[in-house]
């Protein structure tokens, strides 16, 4: 296990184990400010900070992060931009950067990984093709990052299966639906629910908990699990739009459950 | 303003009896979804449109006591619900906005 000034990594996943410290001020327009030098909104607006397991934006060929909490840019943000355009724009420079303890070995040994986006690498049972890189970028906008990490370790961070959980009959009938839409099964979309290391608490609904998993079709759009708050019964799915999910996130109707 | 419009008359045919909930869903959920680019509504309208998609995943026709608990709706109830934000959303978008996330401020 390394500790890198604020958080862990862990060095066989090659995944940072707990979320960025600016990530969980999410909500708190103060403290972002103050770990940040941005208003909360601003924060936001960067799908790459909301991709709370990463590390100085995916890109440490130019960005630095001294105190493990934010982030600076080796050769100025203006420059910086430039190159990390050239980085998002390439799958394997991209999965590279976003995996700089383990990018050499995973490049050459898991180019089925890299073809995915990493999303779904390891362990999954939807597979992307080319759609992947939208969807890996969808599911970065929402902090929502699961990429090499296996079902055992996916468990350990989130302590829950969604699979092992009881879905009440009219969530049943949604996830059915969604499983015919998209061509997999309830339980693979369940399986991919599990995985996710975020889970946003939803303020309008009584404080169940949201988790967005990206489309497997890579449309528009993300695939929303809810759980009651206790986390024990799957109790609605559907979907949402990213707009919509981004939005409720600056208006404080999602927060990240800590 | 043409996907307003869209949407709007989607939610009257509810409304008006022209169009059950099953026919509601098939016409609006997927429009909203799929055909409705990003930023092409106000935030208000964005979040007004956008609830009314996520709460068809909370309705059924039967939803047992148990999943009333939970937040589900019936057809009626979803209708009735769909009314009265409608007017309100018509009368005043921003109003109902601010109204509208108000709930969870506090």
């Amino acid at each position: 296990m390394n500790y890198a000034q604020a958080r862990y990594q862990n060095p066989s996943l090659g995944r940072f184990i707990s979320q960025d410290q600016a990530f969980l001020s999410v909500g708190d327009n103060n403290q972002i400010k103050q770990i940040t030098g941005h208003e909360l909104q601003q924060y936001l607006s960067d799908p790459q900070n909301l991709n709370s397991y990463s590390y100085v934006k995916n890109n440490p060929l130019i960005v630095i992060d001294r105190n493990g909490k934010w982030i600076a840019y080796l050769l100025g943000e203006k420059n910086a931009v430039a190159l990390g355009n050239w980085a998002n724009g390439n799958a394997v420079a991209q999965y590279a950067t976003d995996h700089p303890v383990i990018s050499v070995g995973a490049i050459t040994i898991g180019a089925g990984a890299i073809a995915v986006g990493g999303v779904y690498a390891a362990g999954g049972s939807i597979a992307c093709g080319n759609l992947c890189p939208a969807a890996a970028s969808i599911i970065d906008s929402i902090g929502n990052y699961f990429s090499s990490q296996t079902d055992k370790a996916a468990k350990a961070l989130n302590n829950t299966s969604f699979r092992d959980l009881q879905v009440v009959p009219s969530a049943h009938q949604k996830l059915d639906a969604l499983s015919q839409k998209f061509g997999f099964s309830a339980n693979d979309i369940l399986s991919q629910a599990s995985k996710s290391a975020q889970k946003f608490v939803d303020n309008a609904n009584n404080g169940n908990i949201n988790t967005w998993i990206p489309r497997p079709d890579g449309g528009q759009g993300l695939i929303r699990v809810t759980t009651n708050p206790e986390m024990n019964r799957i109790i609605s799915a559907g979907l949402n739009t990213i707009e919509n999910v981004k939005n409720g996130i600056v208006n404080g109707r999602f927060t990240p459950l800590k | 303003m043409a996907y307003k419009d869209a949407l709007t008359k989607k939610i009257y045919n509810l409304i008006s009896g022209k169009w059950g909930v099953p026919e509601f869903e098939k016409e609006y959920y997927r429009y909203f979804l799929e055909q409705v680019p990003e930023g092409s509504l106000t935030l208000p309208q964005s979040t007004f449109y956008g609830l009314v998609q996520e709460k068809l995943d909370w309705t059924a026709e039967n939803p047992n006591e148990q999943e009333k608990k939970d937040g589900w709706f019936n057809y009626p109830e979803y209708i009735e619900w769909l009314k009265i934000n409608t007017q309100l959303f018509q009368e005043n978008e921003e109003g109902w906005y601010e109204n509208y996330i108000r709930m969870f401020k506090n």
